[in-house]
C-alpha cells in the first residue's frame, strides 16, 4: 500500500526536529517506523513531513545507571533492552517484555520512546513502564520536563505530550527486584497481547499493570490495593474488576478480556511472589 | 510528479545513487529502480517477513523502511549472499534439507537466518525458530527450515562440525 506523499528530513539534534515539529505543519517524528509506516502505508495516518530521528541514537539511544536511577534513552530499541545486562539485572521484567513484544525484525527497529510516544492501548512497554514507576524526560520549545508515565498516557493514541515536545528518556527507580511477572496472553505469534498483566514487587510493595484492558496501560490499584493489605492472590485478583474497561474487538470479547485479566493477574502475583 | 530525494546507499557492497519518492519503500525501491527482485513483498503489513534483507547487519523487514531511511546504510539482499556461483552454508542448508517448495518466504528465510548464524553459530532447533518469528512459510511447516538452518550450522566454518 502507498502511503500519501511527504518531505523527509534528518536532524543532527533534537532541538532542530522539535523546532521542525513546531514551524512545520504536518510534520511528524520517525523512529524505528514501525507504528508509524503501517499506519501511512494503510492510510490511517499522514503526514507533510517526517522527521528521522535515527540518526540521534549516539545520543539517545543508551542505558545507564547511577545515583539510583536507571535512565534509558527514548531510541533504545527492544533488543537493546533485551540484551542490556543492566536492564537484566535490575528491570527484569522490561528486559523480559521487550522481548515478548513482535519478531526479531520487529526489535531491530521499535524503540521505547517511539511506543510510549505512540501510546497505542494494546502496547506493551507503556504497561511495563508503569509497573516500574517510569518518568520521561520531555523536551520542547519551553524546555524540559518530567512527568511520570501515568500522566503521559491520555487514551488510545493520545499522550500529554504538546506539538514540538519530544521523549529523549524514560527513568526508572533502581530498586531490588524481589519478584517479578509478564503474563502476554495473545492469539498467535507477533501479535499485539489480547490482554496482559505486568507485575514487578520490590522493597515498595508490589505493583500491577494492565495492558489493553482500557482506552490505555493502567496500574491495578484495586488489586495492588488488596494485595498491601494482605488479601490471598484469588481475592486480590478478582478486585481487578474495579480497575479495567475491556473492549469488544476482532480478537476478544470484552467479557473474554474480562475473565482473562482475572486469570492473569492472579498468575502474575504467583510467579511474582 | 511527487518531489524526489537523491540517496546513496551500499547494496551488496556496491555503491548506488539514486533518486526517489520520500514514501517509496526500501523492498519497492530495491525490486522497481535496481531490478534486484529476489526481495519479496509478501504482505506489505510488517507481518509476513518475505520481505526481509539487512541493513548494516540487522535483519529488517524491508516493508516497512523507507528507501530514504537506509541512505548512507548498507543493505544486503538475497542476492548478495553467494559469491559467484558458491553459495554460502544457509543457502546449501535450503538445498540440502528441502527448506522450501514454492520458494516465496525463501529469501526472507535466508537473510533471517543468515543474520543469527551470525549472532549465534550454534543455535538450538527452539532458537531457530523463534529467531525466524517473523518469516512465515505457508508451504513446508517449518520443520525442513529449522533443520535446514541446523544443517548450515554444522556446515560453517565459523560454526562446531558435527
Amino acid at each position: 500500500m502507498i502511503p500519501t506523499s511527504f518531505d523527509y528530513t534528518r536532524v543532527d539534534t533534537v532541538d532542530e526536529a522539535i523546532d521542525l515539529l513546531i514551524e512545520q505543519d504536518g510534520a511528524r517524528a520517525l523512529a524505528g517506523g514501525h507504528s508509524l509506516l503501517p499506519d501511512l502505508k494503510l492510510r490511517r495516518t499522514s503526514a507533510r513531513l517526517l522527521i528521522d530521528l535515527w540518526p540521534l541514537r549516539a545520543e539517545l539511544a543508551g542505558i545507564d545507571e547511577r545515583d539510583g536511577v536507571i535512565t534509558v534513552g527514548a531510541l533504545t530499541r527492544y533488543t537493546d533492552l533485551e540484551r542490556s545486562s543492566v536492564v537484566q539485572e535490575h528491570l527484569p521484567l522490561l528486559a523480559h517484555a521487550a522481548g515478548q513484544i513482535g519478531d526479531t525484525q520487529v526489535r531491530r527497529r521499535g524503540t521505547i520512546g517511539g511506543s510510549l510516544a505512540n501510546a497505542a492501548r494494546a502496547a506493551d512497554l507503556p504497561g511495563v513502564a508503569l509497573a516500574l514507576d517510569g518518568e520521561v524526560v520531555v523536551r520542547g520549545a519551553e524546555g524540559e520536563r518530567t512527568l511520570p508515565v501515568d500522566q503521559l498516557l491520555l487514551g488510545d493514541h493520545r499522550t500529554s505530550l504538546d506539538r514540538g515536545e519530544l521523549i529523549t528518556h524514560i527513568r526508572f527507580p533502581l530498586r531490588r527486584v524481589d519478584g517479578w511477572s509478564y503474563q502476554r496472553f495473545g492469539r498467535r505469534t507477533q501479535d499485539w497481547p489480547t490482554v496482559a498483566v505486568a507485575a514487578n514487587r520490590t522493597e515498595s510493595g508490589t505493583a500491577v499493570a494492565l495492558v489493553n484492558l482500557a482506552d490505555h496501560a493502567v496500574r491495578a490499584a484495586s488489586v495492588e490495593e488488596a494485595v498491601a493489605t494482605g488479601a490471598q492472590f484469588p481475592e486480590a485478583a478478582r478486585r481487578v474488576e474495579a480497575d479495567i474497561a475491556p473492549r469488544d474487538d476482532l480478537k476478544a470479547s470484552a467479557a473474554y478480556r474480562r475473565h482473562l485479566a482475572g486469570v492473569l493477574v492472579e498468575r502474575a502475583l504467583q510467579h511474582a511472589a | 510528479m511527487t518531489s524526489t530525494q537523491r540517496i546513496g546507499l551500499t547494496v551488496n557492497g556496491a555503491p548506488v545513487e539514486a533518486e526517489v519518492e520520500p514514501r517509496t519503500l526500501l523492498v519497492q525501491f530495491l525490486r522497481e529502480q535496481l531490478q534486484l527482485t529476489g526481495t519479496h513483498v509478501g504482505c506489505d503489513t510488517s507481518n509476513c517477513g518475505a520481505c526481509t534483507l539487512l541493513i548494516d547487519g540487522e535483519p529488517v523487514k524491508s516493508c516497512t523502511v523507507l528507501a530514504v531511511q537506509a541512505a548512507g546504510g548498507e543493505v544486503t539482499t538475497v542476492e548478495g549472499l553467494a559469491n559467484g556461483s558458491e553459495m554460502t552454508p544457509v543457502q546449501e542448508g535450503f538445498r540440502q534439507e528441502h527448506g522450501l517448495q514454492c520458494g516465496f518466504c525463501t529469501p526472507g528465510m535466508l537473510m533471517c537466518s543468515s543474520a543469527l548464524l551470525a549472532e549465534r553459530p550454534d543455535p538450538t532447533p527452539d532458537e531457530i525458530r523463534d529467531y525466524l518469528d517473523g518469516c512465515m512459510c505457508r508451504c513446508t511447516g517449518y520443520q525442513m527450515i529449522v533443520e535446514a538452518v541446523s544443517w548450515a550450522a554444522a556446515h560453517s566454518t565459523t560454526g562446531d562440525e558435527q
